[in-house]
């Protein structure tokens, strides 16, 4: 294989210090993360950084040769604006690398307010093609887009080849199937959506109930959204991810409880002349930040030596790791449904992810699969 | 699209920011699906020629409000959906194909033959949602009749009947009379026996709710 000059970027997420360290010290090439308020999608109970922390975060960051990029990747609240600004004056008077923003009003702010602070733009801008793209370039010079899930590899070569900034796509982590920054879904069921508070399907609002039959069915507010046969793993109720009944037939709807995993594709994706690959998982714990960051550095570093990549090396972590992880034939009382939905799988262009669960049977906020 | 944004004839309405460069510096409305959260985003948006923005049914009354003060400072009018399934998500597959075991590719339409959308249920046949095409909306229609007297009076001007498979004349006529602020001959449950209703985001809470004025 011929030997490459330069890698992607390594982005990996970093819920509390610790999983910043951790992931540096993995071989992160930048830690993303977000402040313990409602400007980012992350926005869960025990997660993200106080002013202080992330200080000192960019510090270790920078101190290892890593960079650090701040989300604030909500929209601001009418009326109070003022606390998203104050993330982006923070995040420059910090040093951090960049701001990853969504919000149209937020870049402009930032554009026009830190004119030197690298300005990407969140997936949940929703920006996937080369119109909208060049919309947020020209307007708000942002230096690099974070894709949705959805685009295939050559969509990705496409738009890298006509649009004027970088591109990162995820590679690993949940998969988000409906256009991020434009679903309230969440909302619709709970009040709560990642638009507004920076949360989906938020485990405040799940509830598990046991059956007689020894079934166990899950709830997000009202709504039922899945149901486990006796020996089937539960899995974390996030609404897009349940179980439902369209047309008279039971099933995954809109997708399958399934996770990213681009391991497989990463020559391809590498090809696709994207700038940075990004691991999903800000809410994750240490131990699944260093095992999927150490992967990925490894893989990085043996394709650039022209070794082969180990493409099954995050499908044993998850097997016998901390999220309960389940093959993708369930049985259960949907089987049928299921089977008929994965039909329509190729038309996704990461849908090469093996088929995993990575939601925890006890719920908590490990499900979640918003954007960054 | 570029050809569309052309005909000054026209008024557009960009429900992705794909079409703002062509419309840019020409009157314009902005849709739902554009996230308009924020008076600094409204001010912007405005600045290029927005002079009406269709807000996303999320948001509450309360930011409703605060935008329509900005917008008249910025020349940009305030829509607000009041009748109908609400656009809840739009995504990159159809579910509507999905559902007739057909591609999106070769959909042949299949969406035609639900015109009020494909409603989808919980596995405790509890209505949800609505499947229509790529996009899924509300299974309950947002009924904001009793509301429109508060909205005007906080400046919004402009009222959104998203269309059903119903005698919409006569549901034109109901939210009429809603607007000029005449008592509603019938409520919206009488006309419509047969669907749910819910107004929950209009205070802030969930969508699906039905909360008493």
């Amino acid at each position: 294989m011929k030997q490459i000059k330069s890698l992607p970027e390594l982005v990996c997420p970093a819920g509390t210090p610790s999983a910043l360290r951790v992931a540096v010290d993995a071989g992160a090439d930048v830690v993303y993360c977000g402040f313990r308020d409602k400007t980012n999608a992350r926005n869960f109970p025990g997660l993200n950084f106080s002013r202080d922390e992330m200080a000192d975060g960019i510090r270790y960051a920078h101190t290892h040769g890593a960079k650090t990029y701040i989300a604030i990747n909500t929209f601001p609240q009418a009326g109070n604006v003022t606390l998203w600004k104050q993330a982006v004056d923070d995040a420059a008077s910090f040093g951090a690398d960049a701001v990853i923003v969504a919000d149209i009003g937020l870049a402009a702010y930032t554009a026009k307010n830190h004119p030197h602070l690298r300005l990407h733009l969140s997936v949940q801008a929703s920006a996937s093609n080369e119109d909208a793209i060049c919309y947020y370039c020209d307007a708000f010079n942002v230096k690099r887009v974070v894709l949705p899930r959805v685009l295939s590899i050559p969509e990705i070569t496409a738009l890298n080849s006509v649009i004027p900034c970088e591109t990162e796509v995820f590679a690993f982590g949940g998969l988000c199937v409906m256009a991020e920054g434009r679903c309230n879904l969440s909302s619709y069921a709970t009040g709560k959506s990642p638009n507004m508070n920076g949360v989906c399907s938020p485990a405040s609002h799940v509830r598990y109930r046991q059956d007689k039959d020894g079934a166990m069915t899950s709830k997000l507010g009202e709504f039922t959204i899945n149901r486990f046969a006796k020996e089937e793993a539960a899995g974390y109720p996030t609404l897009c991810k349940g179980r439902f009944r369209l047309n008279g037939e039971a099933g995954y709807i809109f997708e399958e409880p399934t996770s990213l995993d681009a391991l497989s594709l990463l020559p391809d994706l590498l090809k696709s002349g994207v700038a940075a690959l990004k691991i999903e998982g800000r809410q994750r714990g240490r131990a699944y930040i260093e095992a999927v960051v150490l992967a990925f550095r490894q893989a990085l570093d043996a394709y650039a030596k022209g070794r082969p990549i180990k493409t099954d090396a995050l499908i044993n972590l998850a097997e016998g790791g901390q999220s309960t992880r389940r093959p993708a034939g369930r049985a259960g009382p949907a089987a049928e449904g299921e089977k008929r939905n994965r039909h329509l799988l190729p038309r996704h262009g990461h849908e090469q992810a093996r088929g995993q669960c990575h939601a925890r049977a006890g719920g908590g906020p490990d499900a979640d699969d918003r954007g960054q | 699209m570029r050809e569309l944004a052309a005909d000054r004839t026209l008024t557009i309405e960009a429900n992705d920011v794909s079409a703002l460069p062509p419309l840019h510096g020409r009157n314009h409305v902005i849709g739902p699906y554009i996230s308009v959260y924020n008076e600094e985003t409204l001010q912007y948006l405005a600045q290029h020629g927005a002079r009406r923005i269709c807000l996303s049914p999320e948001l509450p009354f309360s930011a409703a409000r605060t935008l329509a003060a900005e917008g008249r400072r910025h020349k940009a009018e305030i829509e607000v959906q009041v009748f109908g399934r609400m656009p809840l998500a739009l995504s990159a597959r159809c579910y509507h194909a999905r559902a007739h075991k057909l591609t999106k590719d070769n959909c042949r339409f299949v969406c035609a033959k639900d015109p009020d959308g494909l409603r989808l249920c919980t596995l405790d046949d509890q209505p949800f949602l609505a499947v229509n095409g790529i996009q899924t909306l509300s299974d309950s229609y947002l009924d904001l009749a009793e509301k429109i007297g508060e909205m005007k009076a906080a400046g919004i001007r402009h009222f959104r009947l998203s269309p059903q498979d119903c005698d919409m004349v006569r549901i034109a006529h109901h939210y009429r009379n809603a607007a000029d602020g005449r008592e509603p001959l019938k409520k919206i449950e009488t006309l419509l026996p047969q669907i749910r209703f819910s107004n929950g985001y209009y205070d802030g809470h969930e969508g699906h709710r039905r909360l008493s004025p």
